[in-house]
């Protein structure tokens, strides 16, 4: 793999594909040249369940036409699987965006895919990296039985996986370029769970606010879950999200990340690469950040993938890391040389 | 990277403002606020019964506010101990604050940064954040409008002379350098 530029104008142009927590953060994704932007329901249907975030109906069919006026496409995330018993919410969720106007639903439970598309025929569908499905077998079983047009790949693939799957099935695919970064199999996580009893699979929070704390002392800044210490940051050093995946820990004598470091992703450098490996969309991740973080980093995409079709290089390491968890960033698994 | 502290002598400036006064200011531009934005109050939801603290690390006044009913409350003070029943209290340089407000800087990247502290209730920091950040309030446009005829001056005067100081070209945090950011092996 190199990280020179290829010219790339003879392969189809790629979707960028951008979050929003909230409507005046579409507009703003909207504003800064997503051509599509996906959402949520303010409510446990959607894997980013945070206070003060998300969509009513009427927000997002306002957010479905602000997007129209120009030409931008709007998806709807129902990724968190259906709890027993309480199925009708999720139901109720698709229901909805089938009748919004949107582009797509985004489901991960099987259970979900069977009932849009026995019930909504015409319900364009997309499969969550929540699914996790990360073969080509694994795609076209959901390509086959549900009609699933694009599938969210997870982040545990190299680019030459990529290519290698989409040679093999008959979907399009999304894969994540920017933002935070889930190092265990998506929808399959249960630390969160382990400490809170909450989980993004189920409940759509990823150590829940309600259970995190922060105390500042003299010399350093310690952030909790649950009561168990997830990390200590010495003065001058960036913080990071409290999940335990990225805390630092006592282990084999000696303390530090014992998952991972927190980092966030960035696969700007792989534009080239990922067009070449027939990647259709380009997803950035964070719809729990503000319209600071959307009008920066969407900006800096459209403008690195508008380049791509006169093979010019636009860097956006230094650019972007100050909005990147512990201000540094990595090229994750597309490019695997972690220890 | 823009400078997010007060110069010293506009902080120095600040000690000799009278706080009563400035409080009901600040509560009349808040209630313009809060009657051009009811949906702030939906989305902050159950959070609004919270007292909130906010401590411009910069400035030595403390803002306690609280939005029940959809009606903001603001109390000044020069002191912490003032709010003992506080559920949250967040620091960070008054520009970054304001910023905040207006969605001019992200709050995560400022938690990162270390330039933003929260202490107390984590979701309902989340739920004002969240809040504010959907509303687009531009709070310098409220406080100039109680000026009558004269707000259109005093907006352009205010906007610029923050805008002067935002982009004065130091670190907002001269104690982390972003180049290296953490310290230990990462990944490539």
């Amino acid at each position: 793999m190199t990280d020179q530029p290829l010219k790339s104008e003879a392969l189809t142009p790629m979707e960028l594909v951008c979050p929003a927590g909230t409507p005046a953060a579409l507009r703003t994704a909207v504003d800064a040249g997503a051509d599509t932007i996906y959402c949520g329901f303010r409510n446990e249907t959607n894997a980013r369940n945070f206070p003060g975030l998300n969509f009513s109906l009427k927000e997002l069919q306002r957010g479905i036409d602000y997007a129209a006026q120009k030409r931008a496409k709007i998806l709807v995330a129902i990724n968190t699987f259906a709890q027993a018993g309480k199925t009708d919410l999720w139901k109720r969720s698709i229901d909805d965006v089938a009748q919004s106007g949107a582009h797509a639903a985004i489901l991960a439970d099987i259970g979900m895919l069977d009932y849009a598309a026995r019930t909504h025929p015409d319900l364009r569908l997309h499969l969550s990296v929540q699914a996790a499905a990360a073969n080509a077998d694994m795609i076209n079983y959901y390509a086959h039985e549900f009609g699933v047009k694009r599938v969210v790949l997870p982040r545990v693939l190299t680019v030459q996986e990529i290519a290698a799957i989409n040679a093999e099935i008959a979907c399009e695919t999304e894969v994540f370029i920017f933002g935070g970064l889930c190092v265990m199999a998506e929808g399959r996580c249960a630390l969160s769970s382990y400490c809170t009893g909450k989980s993004p699979n189920m409940n759509g929070v990823c150590s829940p606010p309600g259970d995190v704390s922060y105390e500042e002392y003299p010399d350093h800044l310690e952030s909790s879950l649950s009561g168990i210490t997830i990390n200590q940051y010495p003065k001058g050093e960036a913080a990071a999200y409290p999940t335990l995946c990225k805390g630092r820990f006592e282990s084999a004598g000696t303390t530090g990340y014992v998952f991972e470091d927190p980092v966030s992703l960035n696969a700007a450098h792989l534009l080239p690469a990922l067009q070449k490996a027939g990647v259709t969309a380009l997803k950035i991740e964070g719809r729990q950040r503000g319209k600071a973080y959307m009008a920066q980093v969407v900006a800096s995409f459209r403008r690195a993938v508008d380049a791509l079709s006169t093979g010019d290089n636009i860097p956006l390491e230094t650019l972007l890391a100050p909005l990147t968890e512990g201000q540094k960033s990595t090229k994750g698994s597309y490019q695997k040389t972690w220890r | 990277m823009t400078t997010r502290h007060l110069p010293p002598y506009v902080a120095r400036i600040t000690k000799f403002l009278p706080l009563a006064p400035l409080e009901r200011l600040i509560s009349k531009a808040a209630e313009h606020v809060a009657k051009e934005h009811p949906d702030f109050f939906e989305r902050l939801d159950d959070y609004a019964g919270k007292s909130y603290v906010i401590m411009p690390s910069d400035l030595d006044w403390i803002t306690a506010l609280s939005f029940q009913n959809a009606h903001v409350q603001i109390r000044l003070s020069r002191s912490l101990e003032a709010f003992p029943n506080r559920d949250v209290l967040v620091k960070a340089p008054i520009l970054s604050l304001l910023n905040l407000l207006d969605g001019q800087e992200d709050g995560d990247a400022l938690f990162f940064s270390r330039d933003l502290t929260i202490e107390g209730d984590t979701e309902a920091v989340l739920a004002l954040r969240n809040a504010l950040d959907d509303a687009e309030i531009d709070f310098l446009y409220q406080i100039a409008q109680l000026a009558g005829p004269l707000s259109d001056p005093i907006e352009s005067s205010a906007k610029s002379f923050l805008s002067r100081l935002q982009n004065r070209k130091t670190s907002s945090n001269p104690d982390i350098d972003i180049r290296h950011g953490m310290t230990g092996p990462y990944p490539s």
